[in-house]
């Protein structure tokens, strides 16, 4: 059961991470197109720089779900190197247990500051894009991050009850 | 509590949360809002996380980050460390030690390319080591130039270390870059004469290879000279002001995308692989970014690192003693710790005492002049033992190398870095020669 869950929210994480990732690139192609522009036409694209802030901010809380899920975020393993397997899961059940606690607050939070922004009916300077419009893509980002982290925090407990990782 | 007792005792708080396996940035998150809730109340601190990480992320000069990794990530694919190997090989193999000291050349160029030493490391090793292993070097000596080559990426610009340390001291990146530049280069020509020094004392770790002709010499700068190209254009590019540095990245990503895609070594598998490790190291230090921001913030509510630089600053103590003070802090946080982490963990509270010393130095040369010296010193956490990241990498590659064998080989390349800080440390000039331009 758990390997169809971390397979289901495998694929689903690297979906939203590779959404993101083509975000990316497609920032990267407007700039370069930007600057031909201005260089060659003498017109760059107006307001390059508020969709690079918007869709940076996108892209990269796309990529925390994914990266929550792969353990790619980094942590200090010097001073446990020798503990048990289980030992070391049993600890980083603790960082799991931390880390979704953030993320459930974070969720939260964003959405909240998400509609007060609608509210106020904040815009960029040169394009006027609502600036609340970034918020829905980046609070479904962090509720799935919330969801993956609920997980990996099951998925330590089983490793520290069943003996180690399997990695 | 005062706010002073408060920031110091943090610290170790937050240091023992990651010695038990709490994500870094986790870590900074918890301490930095706890205690930021602590001080200004739960409320503003809720409330500050309800666009503060937003808007964080949505800033201009942080997306300079996830497009120099994508161009990395590009340049790992492109398929060009093979060609730039061979270009260095064929100039330098023939000597004793040359296939080293090639790899070490191809380091360095990749590094100009590639911001992240970890990948220049992964990548180089994969071309250079077979070539080394077939002319009999020894295991220590082949694996040792590889760990110590592969600091190049980061110690040759672009370097994401640079970038980091730019933005949170906000310095300019440009003058990073121009300042890293002389450095960088005398870290590749130091490395080449440490295998020289080796092979010298013992001949038979780095046997000479086949000598190329003047032909195929030639022939091989024709395939290099994309990676040439980049490197001018995004490097010079930031130094002329044509572009601010995340357009520089942008061009560089997409400039090393299309040669990727030029040399037919990017598919659509590997175009998905390079997205997924840009989306992976991405999150991994803007998780970071987003904890060091409320620490710092927590920080700087307990005015902790002022009062700790006008202590220090007041203390009669020399500047270049405390220089060194802090510098060795770096070696020793560097050998359990991953670098980037103790960069963004350390520079709010460093920055401000050396700030507040006097180098003879304007206040701006100072930053630069301590960026280069920390970027080294960052490096030199990268090869040593217990936890080198680059020896770890390299040793995953090859296997039939024990760990202790390549610990011994990096040795005399960590003599070299040590007198190259000394180096920079007794003449400042060196680093800001371009930089007064």
């Amino acid at each position: 059961m758990t390997f169809r869950l971390e397979r289901i929210l495998l694929r689903v994480t690297e979906s939203v991470a590779l959404l993101g990732g083509l975000v990316l690139v497609a920032l990267m192609l407007v700039t370069v197109i930007s600057i031909l522009g201005r260089t060659l036409f003498n017109r760059p694209i107006s307001g390059d720089f508020e969709l690079i802030e918007m869709g940076c901010a996108i892209a990269i809380f796309a990529f925390l779900p994914y990266c929550q899920l792969v353990r790619g975020n980094v942590r200090v393993e010097f001073f446990t190197a020798r503990a048990t397997p289980r030992a070391k899961a049993r600890l980083e059940l603790a960082g799991n247990v931390l880390y979704t606690g953030i993320a459930a607050l974070l969720t939260w939070r964003a959405a909240l500051g998400g509609l007060e922004l609608k509210r106020y009916g904040e815009s960029t300077m040169v394009l006027q894009v609502p600036i609340w419009w970034a918020f829905g893509p980046v609070v479904i980002c962090l509720g799935l991050l919330t969801l993956v982290c609920v997980y990996t925090v099951f998925r330590s407990w089983r490793e520290s009850t069943r003996g180690g990782a399997r990695r | 509590m005062s706010g002073f007792a408060m920031g110091l005792l943090s610290f170790p708080l937050l240091l023992g949360l990651v010695a038990l396996r709490v994500p870094i940035g986790v870590a900074m998150l918890v301490v930095g809002g706890g205690g930021y809730g602590l001080i200004n109340g739960w409320l503003p601190l809720i409330s500050y996380l309800k666009t503060a990480p937003y808007f964080q992320f949505s800033s201009y000069s942080l997306s300079v980050i996830p497009l120099f990794l994508l161009m990395g990530q590009f340049a790992a694919q492109a398929g060009i460390s093979a060609a730039l190997f061979q270009a260095a090989n064929v100039w330098l193999g023939h000597r004793r030690g040359g296939v080293a000291m090639a790899a070490v050349g191809a380091c360095g160029a990749f590094g100009a390319i590639c911001g992240s030493s970890l990948a220049t490391a992964a990548t180089m090793a994969k071309v250079a080591l077979p070539e080394m292993r077939l002319f009999n070097y020894s295991g220590a000596l082949a694996t040792g130039t590889l760990a110590a080559g592969g600091t190049l990426g980061i110690m040759i610009p672009p370097s994401m270390i640079l970038v980091i340390y730019a933005i949170l001291t906000e310095q300019s990146i440009a003058k990073l870059f121009e300042a890293a530049i002389v450095p960088g280069v005398m870290a590749v020509l130091s490395y080449m004469a440490t295998i020289a020094i080796v092979v010298r004392l013992y001949p038979e770790a780095g046997p000479a290879g086949e000598r190329a002709s003047q032909q195929e010499r030639l022939k091989s700068l024709g395939r290099i000279w994309p990676v040439l190209l980049i490197f001018l254009l995004v490097i010079g590019g930031i130094y002329q002001g044509w572009f601010t540095p995340t357009e520089a990245a942008a061009v560089g990503a997409c400039s090393t995308g299309l040669l990727a895609l030029g040399r037919r070594s990017l598919n659509m598998s590997g175009f998905v692989t390079c997205l997924k490790e840009t989306a992976v190291t991405t999150a991994m230090i803007f998780l970071i970014l987003l904890g060091a921001e409320l620490y710092n913030a927590f920080l700087a509510l307990t005015q902790m690192p002022m009062q700790a630089a006008q202590i220090i600053g007041n203390s009669g103590l020399p500047p270049l003693l405390i220089l060194l003070a802090i510098l060795l802090l770096y070696v020793a946080l560097g050998c359990v710790m991953d670098s980037l982490s103790m960069i963004l963990l350390t520079i709010p509270i460093f920055f401000p005492i050396i700030m507040g010393l006097d180098f003879g130095m304007g206040p701006e040369e100072t930053a630069i002049w301590f960026g280069i010296l920390a970027l080294i010193v960052v490096e030199v956490g990268l090869i040593t033992p217990p936890v080198g990241m680059n020896v770890f990498i390299i040793n995953a590659l090859a296997k039939d190398i024990s760990m202790l064998e390549t610990f011994k080989g990096v040795i005399p390349f960590l003599i070299s870095d040590i007198l190259r800080i000394a180096l920079l440390i007794t003449f400042p000039g060196i680093t800001l020669v371009l930089v007064r331009g």
